[in-house]
């Protein structure tokens, strides 16, 4: 049983609704303290201030032009790899699932990093990583093969054995990368916001990607029980899971190409999740995007400030974060729940 | 009919009557024939039961007149219209199937599984109907199953997930019911519970059911019909009282079989 008893069947309904209340309420005032704290500290109520009428002024700028895209990018990146690593656990049925293992990141950084290595930024390192990312996608579709047979393990196995040989590419173009550009190849690969554009964009495909996920919802709680279980109660099961797999795919590119490959929110976040408000996917899938946003904006803030000047590549306090909350979560509920 | 046909009807259960036919039904499991241009009706009102072996394909039968397996040839019709034809959607409201067993990667409640099987009558808004609830809490009590709706599926027995795949099954609520072993793990006391619960939904539905079951005192029990599958040899397939004896179901298993005769019924034990 989960931690806490919510639920849409027998549970009180104003719990759900208080459920997501609190997720919003956090996420906004992780997203205040976010826009706060920095270089400058500005105080709340003038962040506040800021954010309502915008007067001019040095810490508006700064508030405005360089915290405000970074902290919406973080919500949005981190929403969306928790809500890709809940759909492809899943989608592979497997507990490990997360968003780069059917190497859609490796896809990403391999031609990331060949534009960083050509000296190219900017947009064109964006449009690197999409191809990547998109390449990766449609080599697992074809690999898998459509059809009947389009079945979770040979997904998974063909995902796992495409992002191994990406992963020797990249080890191949940092062995050659002159030291310079290694830094910045390094970031990248760990995961850092502070090549990401704003949000706006992404927002849009994150709400349409939630939209997506909630109204297949109920299905995706059948194909956890069982794919003929599945079929016999009315779900289209193959249709669904190439939905699926392009939703959480999509998602995933999209999330690499604004910040690089941020570990451990897509893996940990839904398993969390998981701990709290059980398997039900109607509250899942939301519920998880609204924690991977808090936890990345929350990481991200502490990436910046923790030891000034100096960034630190935010997957580095993501895990620093996640492991000991998450190593907490299962200790409470002990043996009553095998993630 | 017309199998688009919306059903509005959110409990379901309108009691019409549904008929399942098979022509020149052809099916192989890989190189393995299961069987060879095998005609079958089933109406209104008939409990079929399938004896065979192991592995003789009494399963791939089964999933392949549930529509979830595609025959080598022939046709299946239900309702007079090909399965081919059907949305799942709709198919479901038709045909329930009962699964040999269940997997729990990422496992729900008791309360939250029996729940699915309102998916065929479900929309995506209002979540969690009242009603839907209601007829939940109603196949758990009838399945004693009610003190554990809150517990999570991989903590319970197996006899207890069986009742609990049944209970899903009367929220389904199909007209006709295909069931895979419907007394795997289950008591005595339960075997006769589940079956006469079945046979009563089934009864007031108006249906049908076929079920694969290993028990031929069962079958002669709770069935009017049976069909006896030797393999690759022809299947043998009519009223209980013609095809169930001693000479078929030794033929059957390789086996010799005794005979008890109590009052006007017969029972058969392995000799």
């Amino acid at each position: 049983m989960a931690l806490l008893n919510i639920n849409l069947h027998s549970a009180p309904r104003y719990k759900v609704v208080m459920l997501f209340t609190v997720l919003a309420v956090i996420a906004v005032f992780t997203g205040l303290a976010a826009l706060a704290s920095g270089s400058v500290t500005v105080p709340l109520r003038e962040v506040v201030d800021i954010l309502v009428r915008q007067p001019p002024g040095i810490n508006s700028q700064i508030i405005m032009d360089l915290r405000l895209p970074r902290v919406t990018a973080g919500f949005v990146v981190g929403g969306m790899l928790a809500l890709a690593g809940a759909l492809m656990q899943i989608l592979l049925r497997n507990p490990l699932a997360e968003p780069y293992i059917l190497g859609i990141s490796g896809g990403a950084s391999v031609f990331a990093l060949l534009a960083i290595s050509m000296g190219l930024a900017g947009v064109w390192l964006t449009f690197g990583a999409c191809f990547g990312a998109l390449l990766t996608m449609f080599m697992v579709f074809v690999f898998t093969g459509s059809g009947a047979g389009w079945n979770p393990l040979k997904v998974l196995l063909t995902g796992v054995v495409i992002a191994a040989g990406w992963g020797a590419l990249i080890s191949f173009l940092l062995a050659i990368s002159p030291a310079a550009k290694l830094h910045n190849m390094l970031f990248w690969l760990m995961g850092d916001l502070s090549f990401s554009q704003p949000g706006g964009r992404y927002f849009l495909v994150l709400i349409l990607a939630v939209i997506l996920a909630m109204y297949y919802s109920r299905a995706l709680n059948l194909l956890a029980v069982g794919d003929l279980q599945a079929a016999a109660l009315g779900v289209s099961v193959n249709r669904l899971r190439i939905l699926i797999y392009f939703l959480a795919s999509i998602l995933t590119a999209a999330a690499v190409i604004q910040a690089g490959s941020i570990g451990f929110i897509g893996l940990i976040i839904p398993h969390a999740v998981r701990l709290l408000i059980g398997n039900d996917n109607r509250l899942l899938l939301p519920a998880s995007v609204f924690a991977g946003g808090i936890l990345l904006v929350f990481a991200d803030m502490l990436a910046r400030t923790l030891l000034e000047p100096r960034q630190l590549p935010v997957g580095v306090l993501t895990a620093l974060i996640g492991v000991p909350v998450f190593l907490l979560l299962l200790q409470s509920t002990g043996a009553r729940q095998r993630p | 009919m017309n199998p688009a046909t919306r059903n509005t009807n959110r409990t379901g259960g309108s009691g019409k009557a549904v008929t399942l036919s098979a022509e020149g039904l052809t099916v192989r499991a890989g190189a393995k024939p299961i069987c060879r241009d095998f005609s079958l009706t089933i109406r209104s009102g008939e409990y079929w039961g399938i004896l065979g072996g192991n592995g003789v394909g009494k399963t791939s039968l089964l999933h392949t007149l549930a529509g979830l397996r595609t025959p080598v040839s022939g046709r299946i019709m239900v309702d007079a219209v090909d399965l081919q034809n059907y949305k799942r959607l709709h198919l479901a409201r038709k045909v329930g199937v009962l699964f040999q067993d269940s997997q729990d990667t990422f496992p729900a409640t008791v309360k939250e599984t029996v729940l699915t099987g309102r998916y065929p009558y479900q929309t995506f808004w209002p979540p969690g109907q009242r009603e839907d609830i209601a007829l939940a809490d109603a196949a758990l009590a009838q399945l004693n199953l009610a003190q554990m709706q809150d517990r999570q599926v991989d903590t319970l027995s197996g006899g207890e997930r069986r009742r609990l795949a049944i209970a899903t099954l009367l929220l389904q609520d199909p007209g006709l019911w295909l069931l895979d072993e419907p007394t795997n793990h289950l008591d005595f006391h339960h075997q006769i519970q589940v079956l006469e619960l079945i046979r009563q939904r089934v009864g007031q539905r108006n249906g049908a059911l076929l079920m694969v079951l290993h028990d031929v005192n069962l079958i002669s029990r709770y069935c009017s019909h049976a069909i006896l599958m030797p393999g690759a040899q022809q299947m043998l397939c009519g009223e209980v009282a013609a095809v169930i004896n001693k000479a078929n179901l030794e033929d059957l298993y390789q086996h010799p079989v005794h005979e008890l005769s109590s009052g006007d019924r017969s029972f058969y034990f392995p000799a």
